[in-house]
């Protein structure tokens, strides 16, 4: 999708969309405002592409026995700061999926390759990521999500996860908080029925409890760090009404 | 009249009033130049509007020598969508088809044309859209809006988006809500949901953004209509 560069401040940019959508994303350094750019946007149906999984497995089960097992999906965990990445792992903790949920995963995915690797590089590699990097410089907030059938493997990839990226992330950023979550199937499925990752779907169900009319799908593509702003706002009684985010 | 027509080019090189009444009037000659591309239906869009660019550009550029302003635009148009395509499909060799049947393409379309040409053009546009940027930003400040919160205001989803959009062209046409917001700075929020049968609590959820909307439509920036909604791509805007 085509867009104009409006500013440029730091390592962020702020881009009008074709059709007057305007959004933040990591600045390329040959960039200047009042370039044309291209931002890559891809639509990913969840529903369709879980489907065709599925039936890759089946028709490959039939007659693949060990790529079967391979790409089978047997767990998986997400990641949201403002990008919201999806991974599925195998049963060899290996990633054999990488979903973007919005634009700024989108830009992430063109310039980092996550596929294959064990969970814990995928996460080291994505957190020293220049690009990616510029999300934890400016944001308060991460999360992480898990979700596995089976409950000794989730706990141990909860573990793992949080030890991984504590030790990538915080020594560098310190105003950085992360959180993890141990999720079911059914939380995956809603969350993926309103477009989002498990993780963002959570932090979303802490702000409906404190703010109880609001339509979850507005706040979508909002960053963690917005979302867990309107949360105090609302319990300190700051916000009153169904909340809007330019505050003022 | 081409000679009309050639004359209000080279006002329109000053007056950027006068450069969006003319891509408003030839948006659909324009529109028949993206129409006739082998391109995805989704790149639409993004087509149209470097081609509006282009068209503007030509506006800059021409000089009243070169024959007939159209010729000219239409050669623009696709020197630079042609440029687009070829950098989005990285294709290789002297002779990109974007155009089917095209003589004239094959023609004028090869490798060797200079790149400096090509770049003095990206230049034009680009220090034509940084004009058009600064003077927005300097009239959204006198609105207590800055680009650093555009990413937050700004509806993530299309549905609203529109919405809002529609919201904003309706100041802009009707002239006693326009002069309403021209003398208060202040969106008509009441008068807007009686009128779409909305919620004032809808239009001040979005408020800023349609405030950002109106003062682009309001404003001659041509550059950056191209990158407005379809909808009111074509709306001719009143100044300021």
């Amino acid at each position: 999708m085509k867009g104009v560069v409006f500013e440029i401040r730091g390592s962020q940019a702020v881009v009008m969309l074709n059709g007057a959508e305007f959004t933040k994303v990591p600045a390329r350094p040959e960039w200047q405002v009042g370039d044309v750019i291209t931002i890559p946007r891809k639509r990913v149906n969840l529903r369709v592409l879980y489907t065709l999984a599925a039936c890759l497995v089946l028709v490959l089960g039939l007659g693949f026995g060990g790529y079967n097992v391979y790409f089978t999906q047997t767990a998986l965990f997400s990641m949201d700061i403002n990008p919201s990445l999806e991974f599925g792992l195998n049963r060899f903790d290996r990633v054999i999926s990488v979903d973007s949920l919005n634009v700024e995963a989108d830009a992430i995915l063109q310039s980092v390759e996550l596929k294959n690797l064990t969970y814990t590089e995928a996460v080291e590699r994505l957190v020293t990521d220049e690009a990616f990097g510029a999300y934890l410089a400016n944001n308060s907030y991460m999360l992480f999500a898990v979700q596995a059938n089976d409950q000794a493997k989730q706990e141990q990839l909860l573990i793992n996860l949080q030890a991984t990226a504590d030790a990538a992330i915080l020594p560098h950023h310190q105003n950085l908080s992360t959180e993890y979550y141990a999720v079911d199937g059914q939380t995956v499925e809603s969350a993926h029925q309103h477009g989002m990752t498990a993780g963002k779907y959570m932090v979303l169900q802490e702000l409906q409890q404190v703010a109880p009319g609001i339509d979850l799908s507005e706040y979508n593509h909002c960053s963690v760090s917005e979302i867990k702003d309107q949360i105090q706002r609302h319990e300190s009684g700051e916000e009153h009404d169904a909340p809007h985010r330019e505050g003022h | 009249m081409p000679k009309e027509l050639e004359q209000r080019v080279l006002l329109a090189q000053t007056d950027r009033e006068e450069a969006n009444r003319l891509i408003s009037e030839y948006l659909p000659l324009i529109k028949k130049q993206v129409a006739g591309l082998h391109h995805d239906r989704a790149d639409y869009d993004d087509m149209l509007s470097i081609a509006m660019l282009a068209f503007l550009n030509a506006i800059r550029a021409f000089d009243g020598k070169r024959g007939s302003f159209l010729s000219f635009a239409q050669l623009h148009i696709r020197s630079r969508l042609i440029d687009e395509f070829r950098k989005t499909t990285r294709a290789a060799g002297n002779v990109i088809p974007l155009f089917p049947d095209d003589e004239d393409e094959k023609l004028v379309r090869t490798a060797d044309e200079t790149a400096s040409i090509k770049q003095y053009n990206r230049e034009q546009e680009r220090s034509a859209l940084v004009e058009e940027i600064k003077l927005i930003q300097e009239e959204l400040g006198r609105h207590g809006i800055q680009f650093s919160e555009l990413g937050s205001i700004s509806p993530k989803q299309d549905r609203s988006r529109k919405q809002c959009t529609l919201l904003a062209q309706a100041i802009v046409s009707d002239e006693q809500l326009r002069q309403d917001f021209q003398r208060t700075s202040r969106i008509p929020q009441n008068a807007l949901a009686e009128k779409f049968q909305i919620s004032v609590k809808t239009i001040e959820k979005h408020r800023k953004y349609i405030l950002t909307v109106t003062v682009m439509l309001l404003g001659d920036y041509p550059g950056i209509r191209a990158f407005l909604p379809e909808e009111v791509r074509q709306f001719e805007g009143r100044s300021v």
